[in-house]
């Protein structure tokens, strides 16, 4: 699995965000939302980012694809996407791309369809505005065809339906083949798609992912706050507290040996099961995700770490890289991995 | 937050009265100017009449048409009557009738209004006659009330309560039908609450703010209502002067006496003005949540 | 196992239809069917299930928020009729609700003070004067400070917010709460928390939880006995320790199976089941058998009863004999 992810690295990714820094305008002046973010995901790479609500995910999915709401704006930072720099790209060309070459699965196809249109013409009208030199007869064939592919019974059926007499799982899939009716995708970030699911759906879908990433040799940006549908689908996961990227690693090794507090207070925190720990107290990480606006000195999880020493308040960590291609953002997390090393040596 | 812990230099000291008025002023401009507007308007009709004793009924024949000046601030009209004291005391009739009207409607209409949005039984009865009402354009029922019950005070403010009750029961239902099933509706219940306390507590608060807007629309309204009905000759009988009946009376001088126009003209647009004001003030200070996202 | 106790809620063939109006005809979805269970004083009773399985209508059916079209409520020992005012008042100061979204439970305009102050003046519980200081102790019970109290709920935390909500339901001193997905809304760093609270006032209070939730790894934690719905039945009904090792039905096995794990060693490799929960697409046989792997002709047939495969553990299954053996799942689902 290392290598697996270092292989990944060392081909030029499809997306390569350097020092992204967001911001929303305020009248007390600007928030920063999302802070110095280094993110890249390789060809045919499942990247998992994972965050909690205020995390800056979501914000920074919207950056990638530029349709940042209108109060916030890129402070600084590099988006490069298939290597051109979609920040110094003028924003035609960016809508160009977007639908075409990346496209975005939302949380609840039920407001990104348009209520008011048939399944079919929506997923005709992707192709009308990247593909025009394809037939009406054409579209209407690779609308079909797409719908087959993510796995809706009845296709041609389909077409004439209007999103509201679709369950929820089937509005995801129609939400996912208007991503990819295109044919060049090679960029989906996909925010929380799974989150309005029931968990039998979910699997489908989650499964329905992985095969088309496999099949259509594209990447994923899988955006979540779920941990189990990271460890079931992503190959590598970037972990984001208050803005920051506090944890970057390869699937198995960051499940395995979480190096941040954060990350490691997550885990601990899931319930597991089972008879010997049922009714006992979970682990917990006390107090709350820090307001976006409120100062900062120090590491943004200080206030709420089991391990936090002096100057954890003091002076900010960087993301530093550890061996392996991973990186933490964290100043004692040498001293912390070799303590829990030896703790999970002995249990 | 959670271990409670709150040092003594963190409480604010309590600030003193003018500062805490000054505070409040800041933060609710449109409620203070319409309420200092609205207080203007009060003072001026209950101060004047000792500063300025005459008569409004008092006929002139030497004093008719003159401009404003010392001796008649306002001027006078055709009759030599002097427009100042017939402006103090047509707004003290314009006022009454308004908030008479306005009283009524609030009454009813919230009462009607809470009542139809969670019994939908009664609400078939209620909207029914209630919607059959608010086709008819304003005016003309309000001239049809009048023409069937005869001119009168009380049949004025009849005729405005009718006409903006309907309003107002539409907005609290529909505050009452957005609200019934929420989920801190639900939660009240849960808690073994009335319908009469989640009425009361848990949705009609929610309905304050358009009720406000609607209420203070109607107020602003009925004084225009009023003056519509006395430009027609259907308000408070004569010689009763209402604002309504002095721009009626000016009409034929407009030319020769603009003052006698202007002035009613003026008052009645500060009254409105006044009153849209506080409608909007209170609604922005009655809801949380909309005060927290403006902050 | 000593005997058992006398159950504190025994609800019995509890049956609940909507009507509901889509393009211009009325169906009929009957959301709770013939749905019977009992609550054991200071334990937790969990229904598991997703959208659409009944499981969010029962819980009003227990709470009294929606009236059954059939069936009985016994709590303690005295069967409840809600036809009397007072008598629904005495019932819901015993049995509470805690909802899922701390964001819509609470009523925006209240202060936390006269949130957590409403159940105490519905019931009676306290003078004007001793309000505050109840309220005080109710929130220091739940981990909040007394200064809270002044805060309106937008200025709190999700966290805080379930807090709240919490604290209203404890505030009767009820014997049994009904918590409907209490953490699903919550941010997974708050989770942990709110469930050692609700776990705390558990032991502490000796209350007991009807527990609806769709995530099973935190039923595993936190129930003694475990309920699985399915458009409306329930399919499965077993101690918590039982169900988990061995699930029976094979939608408890599907819904198992299609947790996803925190753990990438253990990827699962093909969803479990396939379509989509169909109010309504099935009127005879069982419910579940157009979704299921290991459906045989007999399914369509008649609707399996619910019955016992042991002590305690029940199943409406025709195959569900065949599937106490592993043999049969390892061969068809892997």
């Amino acid at each position: 699995m290392i290598s697996d992810a270092s292989a990944v690295l060392t081909a030029s990714p499809v997306l390569d965000v350097r020092d992204l820094t967001i911001a929303f305008r305020h009248r007390a002046g600007p928030v920063q939302v999302v802070r110095g973010v280094d993110l890249s995901v390789g060809h045919g790479e499942i990247v998992g980012l994972v965050g909690e609500s205020g995390s800056g995910k979501s914000i920074f999915a919207r950056a990638i694809l530029g349709t940042l709401p209108r109060q916030a704006e890129v402070l600084e930072g590099k988006i490069a996407f298939s290597g051109s720099d979609l920040r110094r790209v003028p924003p035609s060309e960016v809508r160009q791309l977007r639908g075409d070459r990346m496209a975005l699965v939302p949380q609840e196809p039920m407001t990104s369809l348009n209520p008011a249109l048939r399944i079919g013409r929506q997923l005709t009208e992707v192709l009308e505005v990247h593909r025009p030199e394809i037939g009406s007869a054409a579209r209407t064939a690779r609308a079909i065809e797409m719908l087959d592919l993510v796995g809706v019974n009845l296709p041609g059926e389909r077409l004439a339906q209007y999103p509201h007499q679709l369950s929820g799982g089937l509005r995801q899939r129609v939400a996912i083949a208007m991503a990819l009716i295109c044919g060049r995708v090679e960029l989906l970030i996909a925010d929380e798609p799974t989150t309005a699911l029931d968990v039998t759906i979910q699997a489908q879908i989650l499964d329905l992912f992985v095969r088309l990433q496999e099949q259509q040799r594209m990447s994923v940006l899988l955006i979540t706050h779920d941990l189990g549908v990271i460890a079931q689908t992503a190959q590598r996961v970037a972990v984001m507290y208050a803005g920051e990227l506090v944890e970057v690693a390869g699937v198995n090794e960051l499940f395995a040996m979480p190096h941040h507090p954060y990350t490691r207070g997550l885990l601990d925190s899931l319930p597991r099961g089972g008879n010997a720990a049922r009714k006992s107290h979970l682990p917990s990480i006390e107090g709350t995700v820090p307001s976006p606006a409120a100062p900062r000195q120090g590491c943004a999880f200080a206030d709420r770490c089991a391990f936090r020493v002096d100057i954890c308040g003091r002076r900010a960590p960087m993301l530093e890289a550890t061996t392996s291609g991973r990186s933490v953002r964290c100043h004692r997390w040498q001293e912390l991995a070799d303590r829990f090393a030896c703790r999970d040596a002995v249990t | 937050m959670i271990d409670g812990r709150v040092s003594l230099a963190s409480v604010p000291r309590r600030p003193a009265l003018g500062e805490r008025l000054l505070l409040w002023v800041a933060s609710n401009p449109m409620l203070a100017i319409g309420m200092a507007m609205l207080t203007l308007l009060v003072l001026f009709t209950l101060l004047t009449p000792l500063l300025v004793p005459i008569d409004p009924l008092s006929i002139s024949a030497t004093a008719k048409l003159q401009p404003p000046g010392w001796e008649h601030p306002l001027g006078t009209d055709e009759l030599g009557r002097d427009q100042l004291s017939r402006l103090v005391v047509g707004g003290s009739i314009s006022l009454r009738i308004a908030i008479a009207a306005t009283a009524l409607t609030a009454v009813f209409g919230v009462a009607l209004g809470m009542v139809s949005g969670q019994y939908p039984a009664i609400d078939i009865v209620v909207s029914q006659i209630s919607d059959s009402l608010l086709i008819f354009p304003g005016v003309v029922l309000a001239i049809m009330i009048l023409a069937a019950l005869g001119p009168s005070e009380l049949n004025v403010i009849i005729a405005v309560f009718v006409l903006y009750v309907p309003r107002v029961i539409r907005t609290v239902r529909a505050a009452v039908i957005e609200y019934r099933d929420a989920d801190f509706v639900q939660a009240a219940r849960s808690l073994g609450a009335s319908d009469l306390r989640v009425l009361a507590l848990h949705i009609f608060p929610r309905a304050i703010g358009p009720t406000m807007v609607q209420l203070s629309l109607g107020f602003s309204s009925a004084i225009l209502v009023e003056a519509g009905l006395s430009f027609l000759g259907l308000g408070a009988p004569p010689p009763a002067p209402t604002w309504g009946g002095m721009i009626s009376g000016a009409r034929e001088y407009i030319r020769t006496a603009p003052w006698m126009m202007i002035a009613p003209g003026a008052i009645i647009t500060f009254a409105v003005l006044s009153l849209n004001l506080i409608g909007d003030g209170l609604r922005d200070m009655l809801d949380p949540r909309s005060r927290a996202a403006g902050q | 196992m000593s005997t058992p106790a006398p159950p504190l809620l025994q609800a019995s063939g509890l049956r609940k239809r909507y009507r509901l109006r889509s393009a211009g005809a009325v169906r009929q979805i009957t959301a709770v069917d013939d749905v019977s269970i009992q609550l054991v004083p200071g334990q937790t009773l969990a229904i598991v299930g997703e959208s659409g399985c009944g499981k969010s209508t029962l819980a009003k059916l227990v709470t009294q928020l929606e009236t059954a079209d059939a069936g009985e409520l016994v709590f303690d020992g005295r069967p409840i009729s809600i036809r009397s005012r007072s008598e629904r008042l005495r019932f819901s100061r015993d049995v509470q609700m805690v909802f899922q979204d701390p964001y819509g439970s609470l009523t925006p305009h209240f202060r936390v003070g006269s949130l957590v102050a409403e159940p105490l003046s519905v019931h009676r519980l306290a003078s004007a004067t001793a309000v505050r200081k109840r309220v005080a102790e109710i929130l220091s019970s739940v981990g909040l400070g007394p200064e809270i109290a002044g805060r309106f709920p937008h200025e709190l935390s999700g966290g805080q917010r379930q807090r709240v909500s919490i604290a209203r339901a404890i505030a009767t001193r009820p014997r049994l709460i009904v918590c409907d997905e209490p953490v699903s809304a919550l941010d997974v760093s708050v989770r942990s928390q709110i469930v050692n609270l609700l776990l705390d006032l558990q032991r502490d209070l000796g209350l007991s939880y009807l527990f609806i939730s769709h995530d099973l790894a935190l039923v595993d934690h936190i129930a003694d006995t475990v309920c699985v719905m399915y458009l409306g039945r329930i399919v499965e009904q077993a101690p918590a320790a039982v169900f988990f090792a061995a699930p029976r039905h094979p939608y408890s096995r599907a819904l198992m199976s299609s947790s996803p794990v925190p753990d990438p060693r253990r990827r699962n490799n093909a969803p479990a089941v396939q379509g989509e929960v169909e109010a309504g697409a099935i009127s005879t046989g069982c419910r579940f058998r157009n979704r299921c792997p290991l459906a045989v002709d007999r399914c369509a047939q008649s609707d399996p009863p619910l019955d016992p495969v042991a002590p305690g553990h029940l199943v409406a299954c025709h195959r569900a004999e065949e599937l106490g053996t592993r043999a049969l799942w390892t061969a068809q689902l892997g």
